[in-house]
């Protein structure tokens, strides 16, 4: 069954955003924050009945949400500023509450130089279920629409923001955290965009040449395709673990190498094993994008007068492209994700904050590592996502 | 000119071409015809060297193949595919000028060379110079691939079924748009087809092949009247002198109103004996004559 908004230009489909009421109910029973009077004590919940919270936003809330879902089963078409009513509310409320109860502690005087809060487990749900709410939105909204939702968004993440500088939520427990490292943050955080930008980059290198060389010699196709995808099979854990010895004996036998801080823990062998990582993507789809150009398109620049290399480099490689970069997305996304696990081999980067969390016990910590790693691979994954509609931009019609 | 000189090609055991001697004068089209298999494609493939003959040689400008680097042959040999074979990533004018680009042409004059030729195969430049491959219609892009095969003015011009996988309007007028074009640059053309409609409206010379064996080289007026042998007389069927009619042009026709451009034929005069009540029909001959045609005229002119 399909339910449509017709909203000031597009339909908008509504019943995915409406279902997101179900989890945004939470809020009700289950935690809206949680208080630690230090960074190791442990945490005491609050939910929204143990405070004295204005229930009216709630009550707002899932009244918005009611009325939509009744519109969305009886009725053909809402108004789009129903639907953007709901749709901020959903996204906000949670994180209303969360400041709120914030606010209410530190009027309690709980809040003292060394406590910390961090949302409780409904707020995260209510926030999980706006994700999915705007991220069906936009995804289905087209045009002025489209605009509206954009627009709503930034305004809330802007709104986020602002609360997040001033007293009590400068309390939140990440900040918290954050603050205290600022600049080993900053730092594992290049290290961590160094690390799988090189590897990404040297499995171009490597990839791409071996890709073609996998298309052009059908000998090797097999050779080359085994070799990458049993690498993949390791465990990046054990992956590192293969590579200290080696690399240690490396780095014994040559004090050149050893000078070039060569060794068998730290950078170099993460850097090794991150590029193993992002070889099969990378070949894969080099050889694949070559291999479905079609026969008449390149026997065509044959018989035009193109000399090998010119076809390869003006018909074959440009129509290859988008297939490639698909690769490469795949590839750089995976390796933002696979560096995390260099922390563990002295490596540094992201990881670094998550085992040392791990380590501690302490959830503030990896979450600080954990939300800049997803971040990073989803503009990872936009970035290339771009580069490939641009390199593909002629259209994949033969004629 | 193009020379074969006991010319044969093998697949494996397959015979495709058998001693194949042939010569295509300068400035004339020869069209290659013969059912699926008679290795009239191979016949063109080898002259630009996308096959290699087996045995024989071939010659293009008194030089032999052998003797010329095959990328630089193709160069000034024009190609024209039923597929077209248009890169999609490449604009319009960008496919047009690719030869020229090869050959090292600046990017005004190949921008100026595709819009000439744009012009040339009958499409609007402004309209579409610059559109992508996957934006044109199969009769557009067909346009576009003979746009191209011409862009670096080449003397010769391969063309493997260049008009058969378009529509019969469509194919009527690209056949048409041809013509003229080649009445002008008068280029030395080999064209390959099955349809020996188009063989006759096209050729100065017909190739008939069978089994990779060169049956009858001659006009098509030629192999019309005067078969070689029963597969020819077969293969133009027992209405081979309907088809000579389309052979003989007229200057004008009484009561004829024909496109822009074409010319009617013997075959529209005879359409308008059938169809009126007189017994003689008012016709311009090409030689300038007039004259009151009769059915009895009708075969004197077929026969001539």
């Amino acid at each position: 069954m399909k339910r449509w908004i017709t909203g000031l230009t597009e339909p908008v489909d509504i019943l995915p955003v409406v279902v997101s009421l179900v989890p945004a109910t939470g809020i009700f029973f289950l935690h809206v924050i949680q208080l630690r009077p230090n960074r190791v004590a442990e945490g005491q919940s609050f939910g929204i009945w143990e405070l004295s919270l204005p229930l009216l936003p709630v009550v707002l809330l899932v009244m918005t949400g009611l009325v939509l879902l009744v519109a969305a089963r009886f009725v053909q078409q809402a108004e789009i500023p129903a639907l953007l009513l709901w749709a901020v509310s959903i996204g906000i409320v949670p994180w209303i509450l969360f400041h709120m109860a914030a606010v209410e502690l530190a009027e309690r005087g709980e809040l003292s130089e060394l406590a910390r809060v961090s949302p409780g487990g409904g707020v995260w749900i209510g926030l999980i279920a706006a994700l999915a709410a705007w991220h069906e939105l936009l995804r289905s909204s087209r045009g002025r629409a489209k605009t509206f939702f954009v627009a709503a968004l930034l305004g809330m993440v802007g709104f986020v923001i602002a609360q997040l500088v001033a007293a009590p939520l400068d309390r939140l427990s990440y900040l918290v955290e954050y603050n205290v490292r600022a600049e080993r943050f900053t730092q594992e955080l290049m290290q961590h965009m160094r690390l799988s930008g090189s590897a990404v980059g040297l499995a171009c290198l490597i990839g791409v040449p071996a890709g073609m060389a996998a298309y052009r010699h059908p000998r090797f196709r097999d050779a080359i395709l085994d070799a990458t995808s049993t690498i993949q099979t390791v465990p990046s854990l054990a992956m590192f673990g293969l590579l200290i010895a080696p690399l240690a004996a490396l780095s014994q036998a040559s004090p050149a190498l050893r000078s070039m801080g060569v060794s068998g823990v730290g950078a170099t062998p993460a850097l090794i094993a991150l590029t193993l990582y992002a070889l099969l993507p990378v070949v894969r789809n080099t050889l694949t994008g070559l291999s479905v150009v079609p026969r008449s398109v390149r026997e065509s620049g044959q018989a035009m007068g193109m000399t090998r290399r010119q076809r390869f480099w003006m018909v074959e490689m440009p129509l290859a492209l988008p297939v490639v970069i698909r690769g490469v997305r795949t590839a750089a996304v995976q390796a933002v994700g696979n560096t995390t696990v260099a922390g563990l081999i002295g490596a540094g980067g992201l990881g670094w904050f998550i085992f040392q969390g791990l380590g501690q016990a302490a959830t503030d910590l990896v979450v600080l590592g954990v939300i800049p790693i997803v971040l990073m691979a989803i503009a990872v994954d936009r970035v290339f996502q771009l580069l490939q509609q641009l390199a593909g931009r002629g259209g994949s019609g033969v004629k | 000119m193009i020379g074969f000189h006991e010319v044969s090609k093998r697949y494996g055991e397959k015979v495709a071409v058998s001693g194949l001697d042939m010569t295509v004068e300068n400035g004339s089209v020869c069209v290659l015809i013969g059912p699926s298999g008679c290795g009239k494609s191979t016949t063109l493939r080898m002259i630009n060297r996308l096959l290699e003959p087996d045995e024989g040689m071939i010659e293009v400008d008194d030089q032999y193949l052998r003797d010329y680097d095959p990328a630089h042959l193709r160069l000034k040999i024009g190609y024209v595919i039923q597929s077209v074979g248009l890169l999609p990533h490449m604009r319009v004018w960008q496919n047009i000028s690719l030869v020229p680009r090869l050959l090292g042409w600046d990017k005004p004059r190949r921008r100026e060379r595709a819009e000439e030729l744009l012009e040339m195969v009958g499409l609007e430049p402004g309209e579409y110079r610059d559109k992508y491959p996957a934006q044109l219609s199969g009769g557009e892009a067909q346009r576009v691939g003979v746009a191209r095969a011409l862009a670096a003015d080449p003397p010769y011009l391969l063309m493997d079924e260049p008009f058969g996988a378009v529509d019969p309007l469509t194919r009527a007028s690209l056949q048409q748009s041809f013509r003229e074009i080649q009445s002008r640059l008068k280029k030395t053309v080999v064209l390959v087809t099955h349809d020996l409609d188009e063989a006759i409206y096209l050729a100065d010379r017909i190739a008939l092949m069978k089994d990779g064996v060169l049956q009858q080289f001659g006009s098509p007026a030629e192999v019309l009247t005067h078969p070689a042998n029963d597969f020819v007389r077969e293969f133009v069927g027992s209405d081979r002198m309907l088809r000579m009619l389309t052979t003989v042009e007229l200057e004008a026709l009484d009561g004829w109103s024909g496109t822009d451009g074409s010319r009617p034929t013997l075959r529209d005069a005879l359409s308008q004996l059938l169809a009126g009540e007189n017994q003689t029909v008012r016709v311009g001959l090409r030689d300038g004559n007039e004259q009151e045609l009769s059915f009895d005229g009708l075969r004197e002119l077929v026969q001539a």
